[in-house]
Parts: structure tokens; sequence; C-alpha cells
């Protein structure tokens, strides 16, 4: 049987020389986290198609990413990139709101009424955010990374995420309890 | 790191009840693995296709660059008058300023000053 190589180095490395399949397993590894991430900041709308092209340009800038580097930061970066990108193509993104609440309940997990209105609230209290405060409370507080690499994704200071973050945590809590919800 | 309750409570609710992400398409591991077989990034990159622009072209460039100066300076450089020439020069000044100073008719040219375009003919006439 094949032995995966562990470490994201390895199969960078052996991408850099070639072998498409190792970026296959780059791909399953963080697959989900990229998808998740623009899920949250552009919705569902071409998700598919954001996603592939977050991993094309990675694929394609593989020559340039600097092994010192951690990939994952790397690929949020291009995530990010990609869902700026994204969000300036759209321009508007009221019909958006439409789609997700629409689109939500289509959801393949089985999940109860109150989760659902649940979700719904937080995917619409996080469409009310700008897309800088955005970013911030998803990488930090949903994908959980610390506030070091979210500052480095972004590309801007420490002191600048934890600004964000005070305030976009304060702008959902409010939009939760105009919704009626007790924290 | 300790977070304040409200935050603490907060966070704790998104990722509750954060939105669940729509399942990829099937196939979209497979459009992604042929797109990029399409598109290999290669380290090991043949001279030819280096960096385009900077090298291929950076060398016939400056070549250019060169000899379009080199003939500029060829073309637009004053060449010093012959030797002939400028004995001619010297001839005519001192004729001409002698021929001012001291009165002599011959080098002076009368001109009718009730003619029309009279002060023209100054310049038209050849010394």
């Amino acid at each position: 049987m094949e032995q995966t190589p562990s470490s994201d180095a390895e199969l960078i490395q052996q991408c850099l020389q070639g072998h498409s399949g190792a970026f296959k397993g780059l791909y399953k590894r963080y697959q989900h986290q990229v998808r998740a991430t623009l899920h949250q900041l552009c919705g569902a709308d071409v998700l598919d198609d954001l996603v592939q092209e977050v991993f094309l340009r990675a694929w394609k800038g593989l020559p340039r990413f600097r092994q010192s580097a951690q990939f994952s930061t790397w690929l949020y970066r291009i995530t990010w990139n990609v869902a700026t990108d994204c969000r300036r193509q759209k321009g508007k993104a009221r019909s958006h709101r439409q789609h997700l609440s629409s689109s939500e309940p289509a959801a393949s997990h089985p999940a109860t009424l109150n989760q659902l209105h649940y979700q719904d609230l937080v995917q619409r209290g996080l469409q009310t955010l700008t897309l800088d405060h955005r970013a911030v409370l998803v990488l930090h507080d949903l994908e959980d990374l610390p506030q070091q690499e979210v500052a480095a994704i972004l590309s801007i200071p420490r002191g600048t995420v934890k600004s964000r973050l005070h305030y976009a945590r304060a702008a959902m809590r409010q939009f939760l309890q105009r919704e009626g919800v007790q924290l | 790191m300790t977070l304040p309750s409200d935050d603490d409570r907060l966070v704790d609710f998104l990722r509750r009840h954060r939105p669940e992400t729509p399942p990829a398409s099937p196939v979209l591991e497979t459009q992604i693995m042929a797109a990029i077989e399409a598109k290999r990034p290669s380290r090991k990159r043949s001279r030819g296709d280096r960096p385009p622009w900077r090298h291929r072209f950076a060398v016939p460039a400056l070549a250019a660059s060169v000899l379009l100066a080199w003939g500029g300076w060829v073309t637009l450089r004053t060449s010093p008058l012959p030797e002939a020439d400028s004995a001619t020069v010297d001839d005519f000044l001192a004729e001409t300023w002698y021929g001012s100073a001291f009165g002599d008719d011959s080098y002076r040219m009368a001109f009718d000053a009730t003619e029309p375009g009279w002060f023209l003919s100054v310049y038209a006439t050849p010394y």
C-alpha cells in the first residue's frame, strides 16, 4: 500500500518535481477548510468555482511558495484573495441573502428546525458584517486560527486583528439580540 | 487565551450554529486535477522560458540602445569647418567691417526706402 507523505513540505516538493498526485494529497487535506471559509465569506453561490480557483492559484504559485512559510497560512491567504476578488466582481450581494436562506434548508445533514433557524441567523449575521470584519471573525472564531496567523493571512497588524474582532463580535452580538437570541 | 465571558458565549454559539458547508460537486476533485495537469508548475525551468521579458530581450535591447546612442552621437556631432572655409569667412568679415567703418561705398548697399518691401531686400541682398 502506498504510504502517504506526512508533511506538507514533502508533498510540495513532490508537486514541484511534477507529481500532480501529491497535490491531490494537499487538496484532500485542506479542501474542507478552504471550502468552509469561502462559504462563510462568499456564501454558497459558485462555491465550487471558488474552491477550484483557490487550488488552481495554489498550484500555479507553488514554485514561488517560500518553504519557510506555513502552507496552510499561504493557502488561506489565497482563499482570502479569491474571496475579495469574488466580492468585487459580484458588487451587489443583496440577492445573495435570499439565495442563502432558500438553500440552507437543503443541507444534507438532518437538523432540527431550531438548529436550522440559528444557522440561518448566523449566516445572515455574517452577511451584515463588512468583508474585513467577517474575515477576521470567520478565521479566528470559526476556523480557530490564532490572531498571529490571521494577521499574516490578511496582511494586517495583529492590533488591527484585535480591533476588527472586537467590532465584528459586537456587531454580531447586536444582530443576534435584535433577532431575539439570548446569549 | 482567556476570553471575556460574553465573547466566550458568542463564539460558542457561532461554532455550534455555523452554517453547514454545502457538499462539493462529485466531479470537482477530478476537474481540479485535470486543470492542474494542464498547468504544471516547474521549478527546473529551461533557460529559454525563464523570465521571458527580463532576460531574453535584455541583451538585444541593451545592444540596440548602445547602437542608437552611438549613431545619434555620430550624426549630431558638429563637424569642424574646413580650413579654406574659415579663411573665407574671416576675409568676408574683415571686408564688411572695413566697409562700414570707413565709408567705402563699394561695400555699402543703397536702398530706396520709398519702394515697398525695401526692408526685406536688406535680408535678400547677398553680400
